[in-house]
């Protein structure tokens, strides 16, 4: 690697640091309020993801078209490789019990 | 393994897969921008309130052969964030929150894994519901969904409970849910076994393998039908006996109580296919046959008599009394629920204000007065009847594009229960009410056990296909009371190819219609089997008598020809 | 026929046949070349059964829906009883029409068609069902595999008609039938 990459990356590397240290001090100065708030605000924006893909689910019928096109024909394969008993070796006398 | 072995897709092969893919969503090129004030007005007014009937084109949205849909039906901002909240969320919840209370996941998934029509039919449960309440708004999506909520419910009870008792599933042991399950042919009336719903379960042995598959996925019943011929049956008996039998043929059965009650419900087929169930599998058996030509009064003391002879049977075989009390507290909550569906029928007949649509109507009534008492019916009710009363104080009409009112008569095709969904959308037909919800059209007395059973003997001859299939062409001819009643101006006949019992009054029909001046529609079907008479040529029959005999114009035309060949 | 022949003019012959019967020798060599029982569902046409023989199969028992057994059997009057009630009693207790759904019913008419094999010598079962008839189909279908199964009967399964037509199919099924019992005959008898 050259020197001038080096001499970058060794200034990228300083910079990264010092907004890591800059960060945990912002931080510690919050207050809980803020703290609680922040937590709030990305439970929200979770939920608001979920929802959001929910309905996205729902509205272009991806729940159908999984079942449809990967787990159904899944399952039949199963269904169809399964072995059964053979109903033809039933007896036929009375069942007493 | 080498990285040479490795094949790669070729970019023909991806752009092809990656054409069908783009196939199953909506065509971005296809949303139209406004171009103008008045164009985006009207755009804004379509989001919030959905288009108007006329111009939505549901059957743009489907995707071919399939039937899913490149997107659901934006029905305006209440009605679309309604379905997504109240049907499509809270449905999977509670069926979740069911599985979860009528068993342990781990069994749901044990019987999902061994039972084809568990994992084949029961997973794409939502979109039996998206087909039955497409193009709903308002109350009558409200109300339907509720029906289809509780039929949901019963269903996932009555799996749960078998696969909780299915020796199948512990590699043959059987526990105390197995000897406290009673099994019954799905046309025997669960009241049957009220006496003893304390300690046991009633379960139908068909209801859930065979009857629910069909209508949410119809390709389930097809491997029983062919499973039944290949024993050598003939093709023509009836198909939902053929399926009865073949889903033991296929060894699809659970293991989950000690003994049988059969009937003669509906017909000869049920009598046939029990002599085929019973061989494989192979435990006590009690046959309890109704009369079908019930008016004469001296058949009554036998049919009471069969029941009797019923009861002491499962007295024998549970080693536990008749419970004469249970029996009256479970017979007056059923009793409640046929009072509440008069009080819909009188809605139904004498305003415009009935906000339940054809299929649901009929699927709920069979299914509620077939299967019996159940918590879930008088929680549905309780949501449909606030629902129902708001309508007919509002004067909400709730199918404004009826054109005409529609009666069905006689056995419906079950691989298309949702046609007269289809046929409002298309063609403004409502389908208002059908012969199989005017069965078990009577309440029972509870003052004494021998009224209770008299009763309870002409609720079996009343029972559905029983009474006017083939009970007596009298009772078949009750059509032109009720399409009096209800205000019909139209008969979907249904023509169900393989029902001998109807097949005989077909020529007779015909006569009457041409002698009345009614204008009916005869839609041959084959019950469960879509390969005899698909769903197309259904709607193409519909069409060609909508055009050439009424001549009217569609209300939806992308509604006329589509392709749902492959489809649930 | 003699269900219907007014008793008075067919009473002559059967007894003439009765006396008959006592004296009459066998044929040196049976023009037939197995004998079968048949059995099944509505058929009143005699061509059918004449077709059956045409085919080298001497029908030694009938039992179907108008056939002999178990129809013929006499019915009893008890002191006090009357007529109509012990028809009607006979009818129940006597029927095998596959309408009759006990448990104990089903399995008893696969044992009486077993025993008539046996009791009438036969070497095979031909069970016959006409199209529609929804009984008959199961009953038939179980007929072709309880009884080679649990009773080692050879049976053939037949449905055919009311009308008796296709009667080319039907001599082929027969005559594939008759060369099978043949057949097994001779293994049997190595």
């Amino acid at each position: 690697m050259s020197v001038k990459k080096r001499i970058l990356k060794a200034a990228l590397r300083k910079e990264a640091k010092r907004l890591r240290k800059a960060r945990r001090a912002r931080r510690a100065r919050r207050s809980p309020l803020c703290r609680v708030l922040r937590l709030f605000g990305k439970l929200f924006a979770l939920l608001a993801a979920a929802y959001a893909a929910l309905f996205a689910v729902f509205f272009f019928d991806l729940d159908g078209k999984l079942l449809y096109y990967v787990v159904e024909p899944l399952l039949v394969r199963h269904y169809d490789r399964m072995e059964r008993k053979n109903p033809l070796e039933m007896p036929y006398e009375m069942k007493s019990e | 393994m080498k990285l040479s072995a490795i094949k790669l897709p070729k970019p023909s092969d991806l752009t092809g897969t990656l054409r069908a893919v783009a196939a199953l969503f909506p065509d971005p090129r296809d949303v139209k921008l406004p171009k103008n004030r008045k164009e985006a007005r009207k755009a804004a007014k379509d989001f919030w309130y959905g288009k108007p009937h006329g111009e939505r084109r549901l059957g743009d949205l489907y995707c071919e052969k399939t039937g899913l849909y490149k997107h659901r039906e934006w029905r305006g901002v209440k009605d679309t964030f309604y379905y997504f909240h109240m049907i499509w969320l809270y449905n999977y919840a509670n069926m979740v929150m069911d599985i979860m209370k009528f068993g342990s996941p781990v069994t749901f998934v044990k019987g999902l894994w061994r039972y084809r029509w568990m994992g084949q039919t029961y997973l794409p449960v939502l979109h039996w519901f998206d087909r039955g309440l497409e193009g709903m708004r308002g109350p009558a999506l409200r109300a339907s969904a509720w029906h289809y909520r509780a039929m949901t419910c019963v269903t996932i009870n009555q799996f749960m409970n078998m696969f909780e008792a299915d020796g199948n599933l512990r590699n043959g042991a059987h526990n105390d849910a197995w000897h406290h399950a009673m099994a019954h042919k799905e046309t025997v009336w669960g009241g049957i076994f009220y006496p003893w719903m304390d300690k046991f379960k009633h379960i139908p042995l068909e209801m859930i393998p065979y009857f629910v598959t069909c209508h949410v996925n119809n390709h389930t019943v097809l491997n029983y039908i062919d499973a039944a011929q290949s024993l050598g049956l003939p093709g023509d008996p009836c198909p939902m006996c053929q399926a009865e039998a073949g889903i033991f043929v296929l060894d699809d059965v659970p293991d989950y109580a000690p003994f049988l009650v059969t009937s003669n419900e509906a017909c000869d087929g049920s009598v046939a296919s029990t002599a085929i169930q019973d061989w494989f599998w192979n435990r006590p058996l009690f046959a309890m046959p109704q009369p079908m030509q019930f008016d004469d009064p001296l058949v009554q003391e036998h049919c009471a008599n069969e029941i009797r002879e019923c009861w002491k049977f499962i007295e024998e075989q549970t080693g536990v009394p008749f419970n004469w009390e249970l029996l009256k507290e479970n017979l007056e909550k059923q009793n409640e629920l046929m009072r509440f569906e008069w009080e819909k029928w009188d809605v139904d007949a004498k305003t415009g204000s009935y906000p339940i649509n054809g299929v649901a109507q009929a699927l709920y009534r069979i299914y509620q007065s077939q299967y019996g008492e159940h918590f879930i019916w008088h929680f549905v009710d309780g949501k449909v009847n606030k629902i129902m009363t708001r309508c007919v104080e509002k004067k909400i009409d709730t199918f404004p594009k009826t054109r005409h009112r529609v009666i069905a008569w006689s056995c419906a095709p079950l691989y298309y229960s949702n046609w007269c969904t289809w046929a409002y959308n298309c063609w403004g037909l409502n389908t208002v009410i059908n012969m199989d919800s005017l069965m078990f059209d009577m309440t029972i007395r509870t003052d004494t056990l021998d009224h209770c059973v008299e009763d309870m003997a002409r609720y079996h001859e009343w029972a559905p296909m029983r009474r006017m299939a083939v009970g007596g062409m009298h009772h078949i001819f009750e059509l032109w009371d009720y399409m009096e009643r209800f205000r019909c101006d139209m008969v979907m006949m249904y023509d169900q190819l393989q029902c001998k019992g109807m097949q005989g009054v077909v020529g007779l029909f015909e006569d009457e219609f041409r002698k009345r001046n009614i204008h009916a529609i005869w839609m041959p079907h084959a019950l469960p089997d879509k390969r005899t008479v698909s769903r197309a040529e259904i709607r193409r029959i519909i069409n060609d008598y909508m055009t050439t005999v009424m001549k009217e114009e569609p209300l939806d035309p992308s509604l006329l020809e589509f392709d749902d060949d492959m489809s649930w | 026929m003699t269900l219907t022949c007014p008793k008075y003019l067919i009473l002559p012959y059967l007894r003439e046949t009765a006396e008959e019967l006592r004296t009459r020798e066998p044929e040196p060599a049976s023009p037939y070349r197995c004998r079968v029982v048949l059995s099944g569902a509505e058929n009143d046409d005699p061509e059918f059964t004449r077709l059956i023989e045409s085919c080298g199969a001497l029908v030694v028992a009938d039992r179907y829906c108008y056939g002999s057994l178990p129809g013929r059997e006499e019915i009893a009057v008890a002191a006090g009883q009357s007529p109509l009630d012990a028809i009607a009693r006979h009818y129940l207790t006597t029927s095998c029409c596959p309408r009759f759904m006990p448990q104990e019913d089903m399995r008893s008419r696969k044992k009486y068609l077993a025993d008539l094999v046996k009791e009438y010598h036969a070497d095979g079962l031909i069970v016959v069902s006409n199209k529609f008839c929804e009984y008959w189909s199961y009953e038939r279908t179980m007929d072709a595999l309880i009884l080679p199964r649990d009773y080692n009967i050879p049976t053939c399964s037949i449905e055919k008609e009311y009308v008796n037509a296709s009667t080319g199919q039907l001599r082929t099924r027969f005559q594939a039938f008759v060369e099978s019992v043949e057949i097994k005959k001779l293994q049997e008898a190595k």
